[in-house]
């Protein structure tokens, strides 16, 4: 074909693949970032030393997982199940520096912990270290056994059979931590998607999400069509001064109308329903310039037709302006969703129960006042993330095709 | 290959399902039995202060079933939590009770909107007066003093056993430390966030006060010296201001030996750290430990709600304050004991023997200070003073321009010049 003709030599082809293919590893960094990032420990996740392969994900360390798993709860997922003793075994080079100091750690701030007062911890020596036994002697099935253990310093090396998520040093100490010592292959591999799933009720928030997303697209839609059809088609006095006023409108930051929008939706008992997250955003004047931009551009000869044909306004909208414009809708809706998809504030004011808050309200969880949890932070992005990928896959040429057309992000 | 995924799709779902219960769930069905239903809204998006938070609401709940509920709510971050706070006075929609810091109750005091707790507290003579001050307006008491962190010295037990450093005492050791052990390092290694934070260190251990004969003075001579201190140190090369993220998350870009921060990121700097990290009282002027800035906020309880409601909100205040209480709040988030008697528990105990370290911060909360409680408090310390102390340690301004421009500003913003 001639096109294949004008691409030219070898070497200039295999420069525009190389430019092409460090563009896309440039850009699919954050990206690789991320998901390394969910699987990492919370100290691996603060090294400034970047960690490109966490332990997580080191092979090797999966069939120490499994056997642990199993011998708690299940291969798979482990837990920690009446009557069950699971066995962590720790090389030391010197094993008379002392025995080590080991405690299941407590949740915060509870009056009583069955899983840390039903189990019983012994140490056991043997010829290269120590042998931690732990034994639940409760009656009660725990999904994760977390672990501390203080490794006397003069102990010199020491080797756990699972790697520690995370050691530091305490005056004449190792201190060792786990976070599940009975974790299973996946338990332990996606353990920061298991505990960022549990951290928030993630399932409701996808649904609220997807509703109040959802509605707004579709509420969004044909309320812009209309005005913008109105706009761009129909004469009526005043029509430009009605407009500007309209378009001006986008010049005041959300930030201003927050609070009289808050107050309107109380006096209508809206707070903390649907009608809050979705009603205040089935307007939307970018809709309306865009779409009002998008007919203009359509022939006007088409609408001459039409009216000789005897159409009404309506009758050219549907039949005739829509059709043309689906282009320039499916534009307005990518926008509209990803901005009630990516919505924080907003939602955030007007609802309160855990029932009526989004996905993006629900990443607020992993954020501290004094630091993050990235690993699970980043885990739960995934997942908050991986409904919009998937929609890209299915709707790739529009996605490219919308945002190229607006020349915006 | 696609059985797989199913399968390992519903494997994941059926482990999900299997979860234990979480504590907003339990507080969700103890609050659909009860007759009264008290609000709180917090600023604990998550971690371990959310969850010590939801684990007293159950305990409490507990002990009052049939009578009522409490119900602490999530409003985001602290600035949102008081953004929603207005909104929510605005429309009449109050909770019971909600945290504030003390500008916020000096705010909310302008709309008479809080509810005066003489009187009411049972532990009172047991909470760290300190504390207790700081939410004394005109006499009256309108707060209960819940989530306070304090400013202690953290530093690099490594590092300065390397250098035959002892943990400083007094700020002249605490500079010629640095110093000494930033020549030999060849590297700043007092590390510090350029902020109202950090300056207020310097600023109080060095006689600064922010208000004299009632009025608000950012650049008095002792603030000018302060901040002189901080640019200095950057000059002279033991003093490195870190202007991007937490201190904790630069460990490893380059040798660290001390910070001055807030103990509310003791467990992210321990999580961070891989030398051996150890805290200790702020060094002052040889006779105590130096004065730290106490941060966090306070417990509330609005005025113009439901009485059923307040008086749940009262039996809160007295649970939370009671050493119990206290002692599992501060072992759980590492926040100051504010009942001075929680350090006797067993549960408090028992979390020193684990990390004898948190002796520091009990002991640091009793040499406290805090930033004058006005209502515009807030703007000036991020956009007015903070802002001055950015450009002179970032060598934009000198320390007196940049302290006498803020002067005029925060004078302009409190005279309704500007917003």
């Amino acid at each position: 074909m001639s096109t294949r003709r004008k691409r030219g030599s070898l070497p200039g082809r295999l420069l525009i693949y190389l430019v092409l293919t460090a563009g896309a590893v440039v850009m699919a960094f954050p990206f690789y970032w991320m998901l390394a990032t969910s699987v990492k420990s919370p100290q691996e996740a603060q090294q400034v030393a970047p960690i490109w392969l966490p332990q997580r994900i080191h092979p090797s360390n999966w069939a120490t997982a499994a056997r642990l798993g199993a011998e708690g709860g299940g291969r798979w997922w482990g837990g920690f199940q009446p009557g069950r003793t699971v066995r962590l075994h720790i090389e030391v080079e010197d094993p008379a520096a002392g025995v080590p100091r080991v405690r299941v750690p407590k949740p915060p701030a509870v009056f009583s912990d069955p899983r840390s007062e039903s189990t019983t911890i012994e140490v056991v020596p043997t010829e290269d270290g120590w042998t931690i036994e732990l034994t639940n002697e409760g009656d009660q099935t725990f999904t994760k056994l977390p672990l501390v253990v203080w490794m006397p310093k003069e102990a010199s090396r020491f080797r756990a059979e699972l790697p520690p998520d995370a050691v530091r040093s305490q005056r004449n100490y190792w201190r060792l931590e786990w976070e599940n010592v009975s974790p299973g292959v996946f338990g332990y591999v996606f353990h920061n998607y298991r505990e960022a799933w549990h951290a928030a009720p993630f399932g409701r928030y996808f649904y609220v999400s997807f509703v109040t997303a959802g509605l707004q697209v579709a509420g969004g839609l044909l309320i812009a069509t209309m005005a913008a059809f109105a706009f761009a088609r129909i004469r009526f006095p005043g029509r430009e001064t009605l407009f500007l006023l309209f378009v001006a409108t986008m010049m005041i930051p959300g930030e201003v109308l927050l609070i009289p929008n808050y107050i309107l939706l109380a006096k209508l008992h809206w707070l903390d329903t649907f009608y809050a997250l979705i009603v205040p955003w089935l307007a939307s004047v970018f809709g309306i310039f865009l779409l009002r931009q998008f007919f203009l551009s359509l022939p006007h000869d088409l609408f001459d037709a039409a009216r000789i044909d005897g159409a009404s306004y309506w009758g050219m909208l549907w039949r005739i302006a829509f059709p043309l414009a689906v282009p320039g809708l499916v534009t307005y809706g990518i926008f509209a969703f990803l901005g009630a998809y990516n919505a924080l504030l907003w939602p955030l004011i007007v609802t309160q129960s855990p029932e009526m808050r989004t996905i993006q309200v629900g990443l607020q969880a992993f954020i501290g006042e004094a630091g993050s949890d990235y690993g699970q932070l980043m885990a739960a992005s995934t997942m908050a993330i991986l409904p919009i990928v998937i929609g890209y896959f299915f709707a790739q040429r529009q996605f490219i095709q919308g945002i190229a057309r607006s020349g915006i992000k | 290959m696609k059985k797989s995924v199913w399968i390992l799709a519903v494997v994941a779902l059926a482990s999900f399902a299997l979860a234990q219960q979480k504590a907003e769930d339990v507080i969700k069905a103890q609050c659909a039995k009860a007759q009264v239903v008290a609000e709180l809204w917090h600023g604990f998006r998550g971690g371990a202060p959310r969850a010590a938070l939801e684990n007293l609401a159950v305990e409490f709940n507990k002990m009052h079933e049939g009578e009522g509920c409490l119900r602490p709510i999530n409003q985001g971050g602290y600035r949102d939590l008081s953004t929603k706070i207005k909104a929510a006075f605005a429309a009449g929609t109050l909770p019971a009770m909600a945290q504030a810091f003390e500008n916020n109750i000096a705010l909310y005091l302008e709309a008479d909107a809080l509810l005066p707790l003489d009187g009411k507290l049972e532990y009172l003579d047991q909470l760290n007066p300190l504390f207790v001050n700081a939410v004394k307006f005109d006499g009256h008491l309108y707060g209960l003093p819940f989530n306070k962190s304090v400013q202690i010295l953290y530093f690099n037990r490594d590092l300065l056993n390397k250098h035959g450093v002892e943990v400083p005492r007094t700020l002249d050791d605490f500079i010629a430390a640095a110093k000494k052990i930033s020549a030999a390092e060849g590297e700043p290694v007092y590390w510090f966030r350029p902020d109202t934070s950090t300056y207020a260190y310097w600023f109080f251990n060095m006689g600064g006060s922010y208000l004299h004969d009632g009025k608000l003075v950012v650049n008095s001579p002792e603030a000018v010296k302060a901040l002189e201190t901080l640019v200095q140190g950057v000059q002279d090369g033991w003093a490195k201001p870190i202007t991007s993220g937490y201190i904790n998350q630069n460990f490893g870009k380059g040798a660290y030996g001390f910070s001055t921060d807030s103990s509310a990121g003791y467990s992210y700097y321990l999580k961070a750290a891989k030398f051996d990290l150890g805290i200790a009282t702020l060094p002052g002027n040889g006779e105590h430990p130096g004065y730290g800035l106490v941060q966090g906020t306070n417990l509330i309880v609005f005025k113009d709600v439901d009485p059923a409601q307040q008086e749940l909100a009262l039996a809160f205040l007295n649970f939370v304050s009671s050493p119990k209480a206290q002692a599992l709040f501060a072992a759980a988030t590492g926040y100051v004991p504010v009942n001075l008697k929680a350090v006797d528990e067993p549960e408090l105990q028992d979390y020193l023997l684990d990390n004898p370290d948190f002796q520091v911060v009990i002991d640091q909360g009793n040499y406290a200070v805090f930033e004058p409680a006005i209502a515009e408090w807030e703007q000036i310390r991020f956009d007015i003073l903070g802002q001055a102390i950015k450009e002179a340690v970032l060598g934009k301004a000198t320390p007196k321009e940049a302290l006498d421009k803020a002067q005029k500003q925060v004078e302009d913003l409190l005279a309704g010049k500007i917003r």
